[in-house]
């Protein structure tokens, strides 16, 4: 009880929180909206031994995603996204070490997940409709979570095929929109976002396990087929089979099934590690300017005790004491900025070894 | 300050078809598809949650615009166009008025406060219980108008909601106006029993506000975006005051839709209403009858209401006997 009181007492709020966008791109049912249920759900009790959680900002919010999970699971088709809706989540964790605040769950990334409809991605943007919030959400986006249905790779993707599947996955408009959210982002000095490429409904491959089962590595080399531009260098990306249960049949139709959540939580784990790398970086542009800051007050505590003792005692004393203490204000920024971003590279480590 | 009858009602469709997904099908002309119409559609709508079963209906206004409207199941709209071929689909079918700004300001210039301001003015519109009985005969003809044609077009960039037009309203629209104004009922939860008094008071107040009724379930309603929720089991309160209604002709038997959830609201439109339409008005305290010195007054004031009277040609519209404007041309355009 008292380490809770104590890091509550210091652990920032979800505004101190870096903020993490991430855009889902995906055609039409490719199972967008079901995935974020998922990946809610598999991470809601705590995931791996640093027990990364993730919550909503709103509890009823929370509430509402499970109960469409469970509705999922009764047979009950989805319901089609309407409107452009951003989740608002928090990931909390937990690091190993010393003394009281060890293992003690603190919040991590404040993440705003926006979920397209999925026909956003073939609309003009306009002033008069939805399709231009969403340009901008994109725009900001640190990660773009492109989900393709597993379905188009039972078969490789052939170059008899390929045409067929292009048209399929909108792959397309994925690659037309990947390029322009770099583009903008690098005109605005951002860094490119992290591409994690879904593939849901990842158990309808691993059924067909022994008369035509697909491994990842074959469909990775036909997904970097389909979207070269998600793979460029410099650009981050991971390619993640996803499902969250077998609440339709192959050909789509809705049925009863039990939940049951493969990898859904690893592509948030990726996305997360590579953001925390954006921001070890920035966090390390921001130790400079600090170091920069205290080396200036430095100097002039050392022009003022340059002078002969006397003149430091009845003169200069209280000059002196204000460096001094803007030394000693410094030092513990400083201080706490390396734990911070101590901290920051710990969770980055863990997330990237859990999404791998 | 009264209710003043509307230039017209132009229709909004809302909902997807079997090959887009995309959900704006119809747009009044002069709004766009953000902005207000896109907050309380998307109140109502809420993906289509709950809506298998119960529908919802909408009240919306602010600043001399209101729409209402029902979303629902998109089968009780159409036997045919109503499902992607995987999911049943729903949708929202409405109509939005715009109070003319001229109209406003003659409404304002009556009162004694001179409230020159022109939210003060409250247009017209369906009672919940003509709503529930008869949207699938109002709304089933324009959700049908406006998806055959849109319903197997695939999806691309050129694709645009259809302006509509406004036209006369489906419902009776009484010609001396309706009722006269309330205060705005009180925000929050409101359970069944008060629904209708609760939407008549909505009606009668000219204060923005976002009224959606039909939630069985408070615990799971949206309430984002909503100023007055109507959720069955809502917690019990006293119904707000709401204005006398006026007595309305009996609806015309509606034609039965095959398979569609018309068949039972059929039957109770058949009954002869006319006999029981007391029972189902609101309880509310009776007007005070007209005392012999106010008839006598009523030679020497201004007059009030006189449908048909012509508009005299080269004055200012503040010249002009106030009243009901004239309709527009039926042959110009598409009329919802």
């Amino acid at each position: 009880m008292t380490e809770f009181k104590r890091e509550a007492r210091f652990a920032p709020g979800r505004d101190a929180l870096p903020s993490m966008r991430i855009s889902l791109l995906g055609a039409s049912k490719s199972g967008k909206s079901c995935y974020i249920l998922g990946m809610f759900a598999a991470l809601v009790r705590g995931q791996g031994y640093h027990q990364y959680s993730l919550s909503t900002v709103h509890h009823e919010d929370g509430i509402a995603m499970l109960q469409e999970l469970e509705d999922l699971g009764a047979g009950k088709p989805p319901l089609g996204t309407d409107e452009p809706r951003t989740h608002e989540f928090t990931l909390r964790g937990g690091l190993p070490g010393r003394g009281q605040a060890a293992g003690v769950q603190t919040g991590v990334i404040a993440i705003d997940l926006t979920d397209f409809r999925g026909g956003a991605i073939r609309e003009q943007p306009l002033d008069e409709n939805d399709t231009k919030q969403n340009y901008d959400q994109l725009r900001q986006s640190d990660s773009i979570f492109v989900v393709l249905d597993s379905g188009h790779f039972r078969q490789p993707v052939t170059p008899a095929r390929k045409n067929a599947v292009i048209q399929e996955t909108w792959a397309n408009r994925i690659g037309d929109l990947i390029g322009w959210t770099i583009r903008e982002r690098e005109a605005r000095g951002l860094p490119a976002p992290s591409i994690a490429v879904l593939l849901t409904k990842w158990d309808f491959l691993n059924d067909q396990r022994g008369t035509a089962a697909r491994g990842l590595a074959d469909v990775y080399q036909d997904v970097r087929a389909l979207l070269p531009v998600a793979f460029g260098i410099g650009l981050e990306q991971y390619v993640f089979g996803v499902s969250i249960g077998e609440f339709s049949d192959p050909e789509g139709n809705p049925r009863q099934a039990h939940i049951g959540l493969s990898g859904v939580e690893n592509p948030l784990f990726f996305a997360a590690g590579c953001f925390l790398t954006s921001q070890t970086q920035s966090l390390q542009g921001a130790r400079g300017q600090l170091a920069a800051e205290r080396t200036a007050i430095d100097a002039r505590l050392a022009k003022l005790t340059r002078w002969p003792a006397i003149i430091q005692q009845y003169l200069l004393q209280r000059p002196i004491a204000e460096r001094r203490a803007e030394l000693k204000d410094k030092d513990d920024v400083i201080a706490a900025h390396d734990l911070r971003a101590a901290q920051v590279a710990e969770h980055e480590k863990v997330l990237r070894g859990l999404a791998t | 300050m009264e209710n003043v009858p509307t230039a017209g009602w132009a229709a909004v469709v809302y909902g997807r078809t079997a090959a887009a997904d995309t959900y704006w099908q119809a747009v009044p002309a002069g709004v766009t598809q953000t902005g207000w119409l896109a907050r309380v559609v998307y109140a109502v709508f809420d993906k289509g949650r709950e809506l298998e079963e119960h529908p919802r209906f909408l009240l919306a206004q602010e600043s001399r615009r209101r729409l209402v409207g029902v979303a629902c199941a998109a089968r009780e709209l159409s036997g045919e166009l109503h499902s992607d071929g995987l999911r049943e689909l729903f949708c929202f079918v409405g109509w939005l008025t715009v109070l003319p700004a001229d109209a406003a300001h003659d409404t304002a210039a009556d009162d004694d406060d001179r409230a020159t301001d022109a939210d003060k003015v409250c247009p017209n519109g369906p009672e919940l219980d003509e709503l529930a009985d008869s949207y699938v005969r109002w709304a089933g003809p324009i959700y049908a108008d406006m998806m055959t044609s849109r319903w197997h077009e695939p999806m691309s960039a050129a694709r645009r909601a259809t302006t509509t037009q406004p036209g006369p309203a489906p419902w009776y629209e009484s010609e001396d106006g309706a009722a006269s104004l309330v205060p705005c009922p009180d925000t929050g939860l409101w359970p069944a029993e008060t629904w209708p008094l609760l939407w008549s008071a909505a009606m009668a107040t000219p204060d923005p506000l976002t009224c959606v009724v039909g939630w069985q379930r408070a615990g799971t309603a949206r309430r984002n975006g909503v100023t007055h929720l109507g959720a069955a089991n809502a917690a019990r309160r006293a119904a707000p005051v709401a204005p006398p209604r006026k007595p309305r002709p009996a609806p015309e038997p509606e034609p039965l839709v095959p398979g569609s959830a018309s068949l039972k609201l059929a039957r109770a439109d058949t009954a002869d209403t006319a006999d029981t339409e007391f029972e189902t008005l609101p309880v509310v305290a009776a007007a005070a009858p007209v005392s012999f010195r106010a008839r006598l007054l009523v030679p020497f004031t201004w007059p009030r209401r006189r449908v048909g009277l012509p508009a005299w040609p080269g004055l200012p519209a503040w010249c002009q006997f106030p009243g009901r404007r004239r309709k527009r041309p039926r042959d110009r355009q598409r009329r919802y």
